[in-house]
């Protein structure tokens, strides 16, 4: 018999008892559509994983205090992220300073490319008759604009001679300035800001490109509105010291030359701090970059993706043994059809190859549906998490793949049982 | 006319080398010669059965020999004996075996799937085959929407779907009535005279057998006689 003939067989056995089929099948499409829908989920990850990782540059390491009762890492909107809270005060003497920094660049000039340093003065809102603009006003230095990777819209950044002179100017995002001054040109403009038991009056030097890289919305933070947004206002670190009545700073960013792993360069400078924090009870250093969050969330993603790929292997397994189950309740059915098929010259494989493909079938079809089933449920997936769905190529190659291969291995056993009837005897059976 | 079966001395023993031990067909001979229409008789338990099943390469003999059109059948592999049963074989059941699940045009086409055939060679086939034994118009019906007569008719179309030498019929008229019954015995006659098809017949009832040429009875396993039909 031809194999297209097989399946058009197959396909016929299977429509004679559809409710039957469909219920066979489900251990495989749930399983299916288990690893489909999490493949699906982790590329389209990786897929916006890779490309925000070219947007922050993956060669920064983020240098800050780190308080001592806290554990990890804690993102921040915007692309910003930090360490600790407010739970514990930070002193003067908690503070990184600038010889730190100094010591540590004369340490690894290597390593190294730039250092930004910045230091927050607080979340805040500039207001002008009606129109306001929520902002976190932030002093930084002018190394700030190539660690994070900025685009310039008009104007200019933060200059030293603008740290060293004290000068009250600001450079403010794109949408701050839609708030404020819609079509006008912001540039030397004033805007008078507004922050915790503080108010000052900047003059707007430049506009950078707001760009949240999408992970805001995808950590679920910026859930107000676009015109609610907060975007970050850039001002003199020399500026934000005085504001703050402080010397040191809370945090700065190392820009490192190509060819560094930045996540162990990340180790390298916890270490190098540990002479000047080991003995504080309060606070350490933590060092992180981009790398190692995208690598933490890669991991923390394929955790879960074996966790759900071992439910699914336990899924396809139990509906492979019920594939099995049906095809030999279908063969003791069939006895008298296999007895006629080999009286008419069919042969014992010809009787095998049309069963085991009978059960690849029932399990192609299983596969298909779950393909189909898994791919609608990872795009909704992805969709809630704020990623562009993708498609997961090898996850639909790999599941035709695996849907063939337990065909094969459960409709063995019954196909062989069915090849080695005595045509006589099957033609007997009642 | 030349011997397209020729069995010599067939005896068929079950449970060889147990107590039980039996002995269903002792030395059994039997010719017979292209284009016959042959009928074997007996009660149930004479051993008819077990001889169809020799006969149409489905059982071996425990001892003796069995040609068929010149090969000796005891020599061949389970493969070989498939192919025999395929080409040169066509079964006709009491039953009639058809597969409920397809049409009577797709149960025709079976054998001449195993036979390899293209797909619209063997629908044209089918199509030719229903239309000779008066099913031309029932071709899409699956069994289960035939009478029993249309049933066997069909299971006659497949019994030549390709071309075999002889046709084995075992009580092909056992579950129709009489009027049916004698139907189905015109088509045979009708593959055996106008179609040269040599026609095997196996039943109890006598009054089907006069309708062949030779009737050949068994009894206890053993052939007790041979003679001419009275109605040929």
């Amino acid at each position: 018999m031809r194999i297209a003939d097989n399946f058009l067989e197959a396909l016929s056995s299977l429509k004679n008892n559809k409710m039957r089929s469909l219920l066979t099948m489900l251990g495989i499409i749930i399983g299916i559509t288990a690893v489909i829908a999490i493949m699906t989920i982790g590329t389209s990850m990786q897929g916006y994983l890779e490309e925000a990782m070219s947007g922050f540059g993956v060669n920064n390491v983020t240098v800050s205090l780190r308080a001592k009762s806290d554990e990890g890492p804690m993102f921040m909107g915007g692309g910003m992220f930090m360490f600790g809270g407010p739970r514990v005060e930070i002193k003067e003497k908690d503070m990184i300073t600038g010889e730190m920094i100094d010591a540590l660049v004369e340490q690894y000039p290597n390593e190294i490319k730039a250092v930004s340093i910045s230091d927050s003065i607080g979340q805040g809102q500039t207001v002008r008759g009606e129109d306001y603009a929520n902002l976190s006003l932030t002093g930084v230095s002018p190394g700030y604009v190539i660690t994070e990777n900025m685009t310039m819209l008009r104007g200019r950044f933060i200059g030293e001679d603008d740290i060293a002179a004290g000068r009250r100017l600001a450079t403010v995002s794109d949408r701050l300035v839609e708030n404020m001054f819609g079509d006008e040109n912001p540039l030397g403009r004033e805007l008078v800001i507004q922050t915790q038991g503080h108010i000052d009056i900047y003059t707007v030097v430049g506009v950078y490109e707001y760009d949240d890289g999408g992970w805001g919305a995808m950590m679920g933070f910026n859930t107000a509105s676009d015109y609610d947004i907060t975007t970050d206002v850039f001002v003199p670190l020399s500026v934000a010291q005085k504001v703050n009545n402080v010397r040191g700073y809370s945090s700065f960013t190392i820009l490192t030359n190509m060819g560094v792993n930045s996540t162990e360069f990340g180790y390298k400078v916890e270490d190098f701090f540990g002479q000047y924090y080991n003995r504080n009870e309060d606070w350490g250093i933590g060092a992180f970059s981009m790398e190692s969050i995208v690598e933490e969330m890669t991991s923390m993603l394929n955790t879960v993706a074996m966790a759900i790929a071992g439910i699914a292997a336990i899924s396809l397994l139990v509906g492979g043994i019920g594939v099995m189950n049906i095809m030999l309740v279908s063969i003791t059915e069939r006895t008298r059809e296999i007895g006629t098929r080999k009286a008419i010259g069919a042969t014992n494989g010809e009787i095998r190859l049309q069963f085991i493909v009978e059960a690849i079938v029932i399990c192609l079809v299983g596969g298909a549906i779950g393909i189909v089933l898994g791919s609608a449920l990872g795009a909704v997936g992805a969709g809630l998490l704020n990623f562009p769905a993708q498609a997961s190529v090898s996850s639909i190659i790999l599941s035709v793949g695996v849907s063939t291969a337990i065909g094969l291995f459960f409709g063995f056993y019954p196909a062989n049982k069915a090849a080695r009837l005595d045509p006589i005897d099957a033609l007997r059976y009642e | 006319m030349a011997d397209i079966i020729k069995l010599e001395n067939i005896c068929k023993r079950y449970f060889i080398d147990m107590p039980n031990e039996i002995e269903v067909l002792h030395n059994v001979s039997i010719s017979i010669a292209e284009g016959e229409l042959v009928s074997i008789v007996g009660e149930s338990g004479s051993g008819k059965s077990t001889l169809m099943n020799i006969i149409g390469a489905l059982d071996r003999p425990t001892e003796g020999t069995y040609g068929f059109g010149g090969v000796d059948v005891a020599g061949l592999s389970q493969n070989d004996l498939s192919q025999l049963r395929k080409m040169r074989i066509g079964f006709v059941f009491q039953t009639f075996n058809l597969v409920g699940r397809i049409s009577a045009r797709a149960n025709v086409e079976m054998p001449m799937t195993y036979a390899r055939m293209g797909r619209r060679e063997r629908s044209e086939r089918a199509d030719m085959l229903l239309e000779m034994v008066g099913m031309g118009e029932r071709s899409k019906h699956k069994p289960n929407e035939l009478s029993g007569g249309q049933k066997q008719r069909t299971a006659i179309a497949r019994a030549m779907a390709n071309d075999p030498d002889i046709i084995l019929a075992d009580e092909p008229t056992g579950a129709l009535d009489s009027e049916t019954g004698a139907l189905v015995m015109g088509i045979f006659k009708d593959l055996n005279k106008k179609h040269g098809k040599t026609v095997i017949i196996v039943t109890h009832s006598l009054a089907l057998a006069e309708q062949t040429d030779r009737i050949i009875t068994l009894k206890d396993g053993v052939v007790v006689g041979e003679r001419k039909g009275s109605e040929t």
